[in-house]
């Protein structure tokens, strides 16, 4: 009975606040002149959360718009956001929390949060401050202002904001991008050269962003570490530098994760995930491009769960190393490291 | 980095299209909002015992939609149990007249009645609300009949005084 009465409000409220988000949202340099600009990750965060609130899905919601806060603090609109879907799941002291953000960053917008931050203040049992902040709200709610806030709400774009940026705000951040590619330069010990203190400071050495997950701590975090016997593979006509056979190996032990079949399917990828780079000129697949039948490897499946009945390795190629005693003494020091003892 | 506003004039058709739908949603949810508001400040005025505050408040979401009958009859309630019977009588009639089958609606009417002592007028509304007021119908009904012998008795008593002397 309850549910009943309280669905069409919430319906209303959530089409009332999706609009006044996409205000927000359609007039975007207020939500980013504080802060860096927005990052397609930042975009990404928002459009799920709008989604996620239209669905319903408040918790979801939450999350996103926490995410996006996380990126860009400074903006009112994502915590009106915020306060929303905590507003939905009732988690008042996070209503209240985002609603005196929202007038901490645009005190302007005191007038308009005021009775949706006295009923929290209300439900957290605050009732002497919540009370100015209700008649604030009721006062408000019918005076010219909140009528022209909401004829503007109703002409604005109402739905749809695009989870990939708008090619205007893709073009404008691609015209930010460094351009200049030239390496950092090689330290000259000579503070008074025309790299300066700099060059001092910063010994040269390029790091590619794409293998940056491409270290043995990165390959600990794992769900599964196996130490497994090469068998064999598969044959099939259709093998190639990108559509890898399926290995078969044995596990003889496991290291980390859930108990799985000895007998262990695994997608034998001949290049690296990461990396951009095609197949290399002329590479064709052959059997001395498999390890020798016997040959023992430590295998890191990033999930130990198949997908179309093989297991994927830990950024392909990267995810197996032969199990010699230095390759086993490094994983085992860093497994110890992350032991949590 | 500033970035250039973003163009309204995208989705500007479906916008004003929608835009009649979504004022009728917004009346909706700001009306919602205010009843909201109204009851926190209600209960919080009866937290503190504050009855001139809560009542105003009370009469504030009377306004905002008169028809409504469970309002009318909160406000009664409250009103009765601050001792303004009179005045929870009015609310407690409205709300019974707007929603005559609501049994709890007519049987508040009856209570506030007997409150008065206006007992057969009681009887009446506690006939109206049903099965769920028969223990307290048959009541007020047995004593509005002793009060009508009674009445008898007495008017005989004084005819016969009047005829001896």
């Amino acid at each position: 009975m309850v549910i009943e009465r309280e669905l069409p409000k919430l319906k209303a409220r959530y089409k009332w606040s999706l609009a006044l988000l996409s205000l927000g949202l359609a007039f975007m340099p207020s939500a980013f002149a504080q802060d860096e600009g927005p990052s397609v990750t930042l975009m990404k965060y928002v459009g799920k959360a709008q989604e996620a609130m239209r669905a319903g899905r408040n918790q979801e919601a939450r999350d996103e718009f926490r995410k996006a806060i996380g990126l860009a603090p400074k903006t009112p609109e994502y915590y009106i956001g915020l306060s929303d879907a905590c507003y939905a799941m009732k988690e008042y002291d996070q209503v209240a929390f985002a609603l005196q953000k929202v007038i901490e960053l645009n005190p302007a917008m005191k007038d308009e949060c005021s009775g949706e931050y006295g009923e929290a203040l209300f439900h957290l049992g605050r009732y002497d401050e919540a009370v100015p902040y209700l008649k604030a709200g009721l006062k408000y709610i019918d005076s010219p202002a909140a009528k022209a806030r909401r004829t503007a709400i109703a002409s604005a774009p109402p739905v749809s904001i695009p989870s990939t940026p708008p090619p205007s705000v893709l073009s404008a951040a691609a015209s930010t991008q460094p351009h200049d590619t030239k390496p950092i330069p090689l330290a000259t010990e000579n503070p008074a050269s025309a790299e300066g203190w700099h060059s001092i400071a910063t010994k040269h050495h390029e790091v590619d962003i794409n293998k940056a997950n491409q270290t043995l701590a990165g390959a600990i975090r794992c769900e599964g570490i196996v130490i497994a016997e090469y068998q064999g593979y598969e044959k099939s006509d259709n093998i190639n530098f990108f559509h890898p056979p399926k290995a078969k190996f044995r596990i003889t032990k496991i290291l980390k994760g859930p108990p799985l079949n000895k007998d262990l399917p695994v997608r034998y990828e001949f290049k690296e995930r990461s990396s951009t780079s095609g197949a290399p000129a002329g590479w064709k697949f052959s059997d001395d491009k498999m390890p020798a039948k016997g040959s023992p490897w430590i295998i890191f499946l990033e999930w130990c769960t198949p997908r179309d009945g093989m297991f994927d390795t830990y950024e392909g190629s990267f995810g197996r190393l032969p199990a010699d005693d230095e390759n086993l003494n490094k994983v085992y020091a860093e497994l110890e490291k992350h032991s949590n003892r | 980095m500033i970035f250039p506003a973003r163009p309204l004039s995208l989705g500007l058709a479906l916008a004003l299209s929608v835009s009649t739908l979504l004022v009728g949603n917004a009346s909706y949810a700001q009306n919602s909002k205010k009843v909201e508001w109204h009851r926190c400040l209600i209960s919080i005025y009866k937290s503190k015992n504050q009855v001139p505050q809560a009542c105003e408040e009370y009469a504030a979401l009377v306004n905002l939609d008169p028809k409504d009958a469970q309002v009318r009859f909160e406000y009664g309630a409250y009103l009765h149990k601050m001792g303004r019977v009179k005045d929870a009588i009015v609310q407690y009639r409205k709300a019974a007249d707007m929603n005559p089958s609501n049994p709890d609606y007519q049987g508040a009417v009856g209570d506030a009645l007997v409150s008065l002592k206006d007992y057969s007028s009681a009887v009446a509304y506690y006939q109206k609300a049903g099965p769920k007021y028969a223990g307290k119908l048959s009541t007020t009904a047995a004593y509005v009949q002793q009060l009508r012998q009674i009445n008898q008795y007495n008017a005989e008593i004084k005819k016969r005084a009047a005829e001896d002397e």
